[in-house]
């Protein structure tokens, strides 16, 4: 029973990471998002990656804990059946 | 029996795949705290020819390492990253001895930077040198 | 085998039955405000993430004049996924101020705050302190043009308490203008001081939690048993958890927060220089403050105000007398509720 789930959860994970989204994997093109140059020359204009890559990125955070939410709901579940049952006095 | 075990199942399930969901966290730290690359190759004058007379050295920094530059008795400039192939002292050049020394645990190495006494396993990198309108210009990569 | 070895090892050194017993005949009432509970929680979440991401940025940072614009560019736009905890960091900061506020509304609302809790309302309000000396601290670090002004105007509040408050001022600076040596004082009081002075206070709070078990509303009613702490709230915290990861998650990623110009002292204001949107009644009070009420000025008018309405709320347990014989206290319900209204029509009025 146990070897199965193991086996379950491993193949859950490598399918997650085979999901082309890991940041190791997306290329990163950069898109300026706020341009300014300092004095003393120095370069100050920051930057952040694409729409697309930070969509990727998302999923790539939030899939995970989705699924690790809709797993404690069904426990929240679980063991609210009992909740209710006489067999404690409260 | 039957219900103790959906329990059991159900838990397994939950800390598993908790720990699959850490996964993608830690690998972010873990690629946060990574130190950057070293940069390519940086050539630099690092010093004037004057500085380094025959029979001298002198120890300059370079892209943050510590490079060693000698002039031979004969005149001959050379340059060599002068961490010492040991624990990484930093050696220096020795007059009288006409050598390079570690003064860590006294590996001593001949002015080709070939180790020749002392726990040090390699010869000292030799770096590219060129002399540029009496400049000593050095590459390291 | 291993599993119960370690248990039974763990078991004859440490209290494990005694944690256990207590978890598991401790309740949390059922009831329809019972979703309030969880913002204590929350806070606690928030705060665990700003730990974490804050020791990360104090890898990259350096509080220094000509360092710390260009560190947090550096952060940004070279470290990988740097953009990310710092978005992060920010985030969470702000979320979990709003967290916290509405957390002591929860208790205000519900009256938790009677006996025997007073120990609990009045750590919870040193907690509200230490959390808005972080965000005041936290907000200068970048030393951008908006967080210079809005800490110029910040630390020059207080010179207006009498007696003390130069000296104040002084020392929040360290020195007469803001410059290298405010943003030293501001780091150690935002990575040393404030966490440490944090984790005391919340460890206090949540044992005293612990310790009292969570207060029964005087008037609603219960719905339905009691829910075990352990683990049936437990899960439902962690629940909460998991859905304020994705949405801090989401907000971090599809809105990465920026950064301001750097900070110049030589530049004139700029247009829009504003403290965040927690400090904004205060500020925006100053403001509309006439600058002379008869005699006084009227930053000393504020400043007295505030101070004696911080006294009034710091010992409100005892001040609520109705609350102690668990009736509802419709005076305190109602000047309660009439700050927290101008709160927010003054926040309001200044964004628009
Ligand atoms: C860092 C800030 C804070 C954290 C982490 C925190 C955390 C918590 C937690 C986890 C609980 C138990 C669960 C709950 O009732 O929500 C709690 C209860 C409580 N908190 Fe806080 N809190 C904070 C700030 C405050 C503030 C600002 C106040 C009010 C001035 C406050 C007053 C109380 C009281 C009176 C209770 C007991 C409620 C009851 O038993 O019904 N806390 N807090
Ligand atoms: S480090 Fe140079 S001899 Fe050991």
């Amino acid at each position: 029973m146990y070897a199965k789930m193991i086996f379950t959860i491993f193949v859950g994970t490598s399918l997650l990471f085979s999901l082309d989204t890991g940041p190791n994997t997306v290329v990163c093109d950069l898109v300026v998002m706020q341009v300014q140059a300092g004095q003393n020359n120095i370069e100050t204009k920051i930057e952040f990656p694409s729409f697309e890559y930070r969509i990727n990125l998302l999923l790539y955070f939030v899939f995970p804990v989705l699924i690790l939410l809709i797993l404690l709901i069904l426990k929240i579940r679980q063991l609210d059946l009992h909740l209710d049952d006489d067999s404690r006095t409260n | 029996m039957e219900k103790n075990n959906r329990r059991k199942i159900l838990n397994l399930i939950i800390w598993g795949w908790a720990g699959v969901t850490s996964i993608p966290f830690l690998s972010t730290v873990f690629r946060f705290t990574s130190p950057p690359k070293r940069e390519g190759p940086i050539t630099a004058a690092v010093s004037t020819t004057e500085e380094v007379p025959p029979n001298s050295g002198k120890t300059v920094s370079l892209g943050n390492r510590p490079v060693l530059l000698i002039t031979t008795p004969e005149g001959e400039r050379r340059a060599f990253l002068a961490n010492c192939t040991h624990l990484g002292c930093v050696v220096r050049y020795r007059e009288e001895e006409n050598d390079i020394y570690c003064a860590c645990h006294h590996s001593v190495f001949d002015i080709e930077g070939k180790n020749m006494s002392g726990p040090a396993p390699r010869p000292l990198p030799q770096l590219p040198i060129e002399i540029e309108n009496d400049n000593i210009v050095v590459t390291v990569s | 085998m291993i599993q119960k070895y370690f248990k039974n090892w763990c078991g004859e050194r440490l209290p494990l039955d005694t944690i256990r017993n207590h978890f598991k005949n401790k309740f949390v009432p059922r009831h329809r405000h019972t979703i309030w509970y969880y913002l204590g929680g929350l806070t606690v979440f928030f705060f665990v993430i700003q730990l974490l991401t804050g020791v990360l940025l104090m890898i990259y940072y350096k509080p220094t004049m000509e360092g710390a614009h260009q560190s947090v560019v550096y952060i940004i736009n070279e470290v990988p996924f740097g953009w990310l905890i710092r978005s992060i960091h920010s985030w969470a900061a702000n979320l979990m101020i709003a967290t916290l506020l509405l957390h002591l509304m929860r208790v205000f609302y519900l009256q938790a705050y009677r006996p025997p809790r007073e120990l609990m309302w009045m750590s919870g309000f040193i907690l509200l302190f230490l959390i808005l000396g972080f965000g005041f601290t936290g907000y200068l670090l970048p030393w951008d043009d908006i967080a210079f002004y809005a800490t110029q105007i910040g630390t020059e509040v207080p010179k207006s308490i009498p007696l003390v408050g130069p000296t104040l001022v002084a020392l929040l600076r360290g020195g007469e203008d803001i410059g290298e040596a405010t943003i030293t004082r501001m780091y150690t009081l935002h990575v040393f001081v404030l966490p440490i002075a944090t984790l005391l206070f919340v460890g206090i709070h949540l044992f005293l939690s612990q310790y009292y078990g969570a207060s029964k509303p005087i008037t609603t009613r219960p719905k339905g048993k009691d829910i075990p702490f352990y683990p049936n709230f437990v899960l439902r915290d962690l629940r909460t958890w998991c859905i304020a990861l994705i949405l801090l998650i989401g907000v971090a990623i599809l809105m990465p927060w920026g950064l301001g110009e750097e900070a110049d002292i030589l530049r004139p204001a700029p247009e829009g220089v504003k403290p965040e949107w927690y400090f904004i009644p205060m500020y925006q009070t100053l403001n509309i403050l006439p600058a002379r009420i008869l005699i006084f000025d009227g930053e000393t008018i504020l400043n007295s105000v505030l101070m004696i309405g911080g006294f009034v709320v710091f010992l409100l347990p005892f001040l609520d007398r109705k609350a102690k014989q668990r009736e509802r206290n419709k005076f305190i319900l109602t000047a309660g509720t009439l700050v927290i209204l101008y709160c927010i029509v003054i926040t309001v009025s200044a964004y628009i």
